[in-house]
This record gives structure tokens, C-alpha cells and sequence, in this order.
């Protein structure tokens, strides 16, 4: 488990404020909009940045106690860093072998050969989705206990995100007990792949459940003003004023479309739900 | 650490065109100069920088973020960088030596203790060099780091011009100042075998607190 307790770090203009617990075995969506935190979270758990409050554990020890055997059994995408890019896919196949006991080279180049990335080109010369594959492939051939990947499918195309995507199933399916924390600005990514979606802003975690639980009681109401005064607001998150009326995003989306039958309710994309609760008034 | 010293040495391979000219330089130089020695500081100052060199390639594309990712502490990879420029160092030393050398008995010059005090000499280079560039790439970057490095040249030197100043003009102060020329025939009456091993000596002792720094460095760095 990663357990993250009263973690504060503090910019000129940012403050990171969170308190969380990301259960073994689960897949973790966090999203925010550019700035929110996601990355100065992802720093703090790898040791990147340093933090005068709060206490990160994995597995109960402190990330900040972490030897080269503990920190071996993480893995990471960082979303623009990487090796030098004067590598090729070889030269960081050599690299990766003689630094974690547990890469697996021949599976490495056996993946890079079936995404078609050519194994002896330098990595300036690869296109962008080319290198975010590449970064993903490398740290998913590490037998870790956790990943973290921030914004593991910037720059690729659909096909190319769908392949990676199923790329992490499957790494997550081979040891149950991992856990994998995930960013993305595309929410479809976070919908097809995470069991729990955490939304920050302004360096607080503002609201989490269940993706599942997201995608099927989350709905937007779309009422006019009048019917807004009325409305029972008990299961109402946040709303947003529109031109018709009001916006309002609930978690109980089978409590209002009985008690409310001609009231019109949508399905919403993590997207929408993250610009009402960002935008939007909380009740 | 291995894994880091593979990097490095990747780094260093891309460099091998550049590594083969200065062989081929070095070789011509051996036969065409006067004096063989000039070759061995000539290759151990080309090899001696190539711990810097990977610092910069280490910087590129912001991969400090990515490498402070992998398993190792950033202790080890400050002790990298450093055994890393020594055996570049110590190779080119070793190797420049044997040329040199050969090219002495080649010539028949002689070998006698001048020469290999001079040799020892040329060790100095390959601790002074990244125990003075490894720590300011560190603080500075790779890109401020040639500005922090002409400051720091500069201070060096304006302070060595102050020193020999107040020495020669002695302004009536020879109690309280040295004498320059006083000091100058001192070091004259010293062996040249002692003056290397107190070089040496001196060098090996800020090749440590250099590494120091830069352990102090990189502990209070965010990536």
C-alpha cells in the first residue's frame, strides 16, 4: 500500500496539501488540469523533490529510508524526461539490465520489435509516440510493486494508446498485489483502465470513488432555474450555471431519474465531471 | 552503480570519432615535437573532461528527473561521476605513458627520473579537472556552467595577480608579506620528484572535498 499522510510541499505560487491511500492490486487515475499537482505528487513518492510535512510509506517503510533494493521495485514514466536521447533501444536495453536485477531484456527488445521500434536508431530520431512507447515498454519489462506513469500516452495516436493501455493490463494482471498510479489529460485512458479515479486541483485531492461507480450512478441534471430552487440537492456534488439554467453533477444518478422522471440526465466523461467540481459551485 | 558506469561509458563511446582524432593527433605529436611528454597531458585533459561531458548528456531533455528515478542513491551517482572521469583519466594516463615512452626509446632519449616525475606530474589534471567541473555543472547546469566556470578562472587569477603584486612591489611590508622572489628560489631548491608528489598530493586532497561538494550539491537539488 501507498500511504500518504499529510504531505505538504510549498512553491512561490503552489501549494501540495494531500493525504492518501492507494490500496495494492488497484489502478490509480489521477487527473487534474496542467499545474494542479499530479506531477509534484509523483516527484514527492519518487524521492524527486524534497517536503518539510507528512509522511510517505510503501509497504510501511518511509520512501525517504528507501535502498537500492527498495527502490528497484519501483518503476516510472516521467512524461518528459528519460535517458539521454543519443540512445538507442539496445544502448538502453545494456543499461536497464546492469541497473534492476529484474529487467528483462530479451522481453524488452521482443516488445519494442512487435511496436515496431527499430532497435539501433537513435532515440532524437524516433517520432514523438514512438518515444513515449518506448518509455512505457522499458519501465513496464521491470518486475516492480509499483508504477507510476505520468501521462504515459502523451503523444500517441489512438491505436498506439490503446495498444500501451492493454500493455498495463496486462503487466497488472501478472502480479495482482502491484499498484499503479496513472495521469492522464485523456480521459478515456483513466475510463478504460483505472479502478479508482482521483481528481486534484490546486495541489488537493478534491474528490475520488470508484471509476465503475463514476461511469454508471455519476450523471449531469439539466434543469432550468426554476426547477433548480426545487430540486432536492441531498445528492447534488457541484452545479454550474449555464444559459438554460444549471448544470448539476450527482452521484446518485437512479435516485433522480425515478423521483424526477422528465428531468434530462446524461451520462458525463471524467472530463466534464472534473470542469463542473473545478468550475462550478460545491452545495 | 554498474548500471550508471554502462551509461556513462555509452556516452563516452558516442564520442569515439572524436576519441580517434585525438589519438591520431596524439601520435603525430609524439614524433613531430620535441618533447614526447606534451602528449601525455594532451590526451589526459581530453580524457579527464569526459565526466563532464556525461553530466551534460545526463542533463539533456531534462533526464536528471529520469535518472534520479532509477534505483540508486544520489550519493552513488556522485561517486560515479567521479571514479568515472578517474578511469578515463587514469586510462588516457596509462596509455599516453606507454606511448610516450616507447616513442622515448624509439628517439633514444633518456629515461631517467625527470621524466617519469614529469609523467606523475600529469596525474594532477585528471583530478583537478572534474573535481573542479563536476560540482559547478552540478550547481549551475551544463548550459551556466562554462559562465560560472570563467568567474571562477577569473577570480582565480585576479587573486593570483593581487598575490604576485603585493610581492614584487613589497611595499616595505616584507615582514608581514611574502617575497616573491624570496619564494620563487625556495621552490627552485626543491627536487622535481617532491614538487610532483606535493602536487599530486595537494590535487588528490581537493579531488575529496570536491566530491564532498558536490554530495552537498545534489542533496538539496529538486528534479
Amino acid at each position: 500500500m501507498i500511504k500518504i499522510d499529510g504531505l505538504k510541499k510549498e512553491y512561490s505560487d503552489f501549494k501540495l496539501d494531500i493525504s492518501v491511500e492507494f490500496e495494492n492490486g488497484t489502478i490509480n487515475g489521477i487527473v487534474g488540469t496542467n499545474g494542479a499537482g499530479k506531477s509534484t505528487l509523483f516527484k514527492a513518492i519518487l524521492g524527486l523533490i524534497s517536503y518539510k510535512e507528512g509522511v510517505i510509506t510503501i509497504n510501511d517503510k518511509n520512501v525517504r529510508d528507501f535502498k537500492y533494493d527498495d527502490k528497484e521495485r519501483i518503476g516510472c514514466v516521467m512524461t518528459d524526461s528519460f535517458f539521454s536521447e543519443t540512445f538507442s533501444i539496445k544502448d538502453i536495453a545494456a543499461i536497464m539490465k546492469a541497473t534492476y536485477k529484474s529487467f528483462n531484456r530479451d522481453a524488452f527488445i521482443k516488445k519494442c520489435e512487435e511496436h515496431k521500434l527499430p532497435l539501433n536508431k537513435k532515440i532524437r530520431d524516433f517520432s514523438n509516440g514512438m518515444k513515449a512507447k518506448a518509455k512505457v515498454l522499458c519501465a513496464l519489462s521491470i518486475d516492480t510493486d509499483v508504477l507510476i506513469l505520468d501521462e504515459p500516452t502523451v503523444g500517441l495516436d489512438i491505436i498506439a494508446r490503446d495498444e500501451i493501455l492493454s500493455e498495463i493490463r496486462d503487466y497488472m494482471e501478472e502480479n495482482e498485489n502491484r499498484i499503479v498510479l496513472i495521469s492522464s489529460h485523456i480521459s478515456s485512458d483513466i475510463e478504460k483502465l483505472c479502478d479508482t479515479t482521483y481528481m486534484i486541483n490546486d495541489g488537493k485531492i478534491v474528490f475520488h470513488d470508484d471509476t465503475d461507480r463514476l461511469l454508471g450512478d455519476y450523471a449531469a441534471l439539466k434543469v432550468d432555474e426554476d426547477s433548480f430552487e426545487k430540486l432536492d440537492k441531498s445528492h447534488i456534488m457541484a452545479y454550474k450555471k449555464e444559459k438554460y439554467g444549471y448544470e448539476c453533477l450527482t452521484n446518485e444518478k437512479e435516485y433522480y431519474s425515478e423521483n424526477y422522471p422528465s428531468m434530462v440526465i446524461e451520462k458525463m466523461t471524467v472530463d466534464e465531471m472534473m470542469m463542473i467540481i473545478i468550475k462550478g459551485e460545491k452545495v | 552503480m554498474k548500471g550508471l558506469l554502462v551509461k556513462d561509458l555509452r556516452i563516452a563511446a558516442e564520442q569515439k570519432t572524436l576519441l580517434a582524432l585525438m589519438l591520431f593527433c596524439a601520435l603525430i605529436c609524439l614524433f613531430t615535437m620535441r618533447d614526447p611528454t606534451f602528449v601525455i597531458g594532451y590526451m589526459c585533459l581530453i580524457c579527464a573532461t569526459l565526466g563532464s561531458t556525461t553530466c551534460a548528456y545526463d542533463e539533456m531533455n531534462k533526464g536528471m528527473s529520469f535518472i534520479m528515478t532509477l534505483p540508486y542513491s544520489r550519493k552513488v551517482y556522485v561517486f560515479e561521476k567521479y571514479l568515472f572521469s578517474l578511469m578515463m583519466g587514469l586510462g588516457a594516463w596509462v596509455l599516453s605513458t606507454i606511448l610516450a615512452t616507447a616513442c622515448m626509446f624509439i628517439l633514444k632519449k633518456p629515461i631517467g627520473a625527470e621524466y617519469f616525475s614529469t609523467v606523475f606530474m600529469f596525474l594532477s589534471p585528471i583530478f583537478l579537472i572534474p573535481g573542479v567541473m563536476i560540482p559547478i555543472i552540478l550547481k549551475f547546469g551544463h548550459a551556466r556552467s562554462r559562465i560560472a566556470l570563467f568567474i571562477i578562472v577569473g577570480i582565480v587569477l585576479a587573486l593570483g595577480g593581487i598575490l604576485s603584486l603585493v610581492g614584487s612591489v613589497n611595499i616595505g611590508m616584507g615582514n608581514y608579506f611574502f617575497d616573491a622572489g624570496e619564494v620563487y628560489g625556495m621552490i627552485r631548491v626543491i627536487p622535481m620528484r617532491d614538487i610532483a608528489a606535493i602536487i599530486t598530493i595537494i590535487t588528490i586532497l581537493f579531488f575529496v572535498a570536491s566530491m564532498m561538494l558536490s554530495l552537498a550539491l545534489i542533496k538539496k537539488k529538486e528534479y
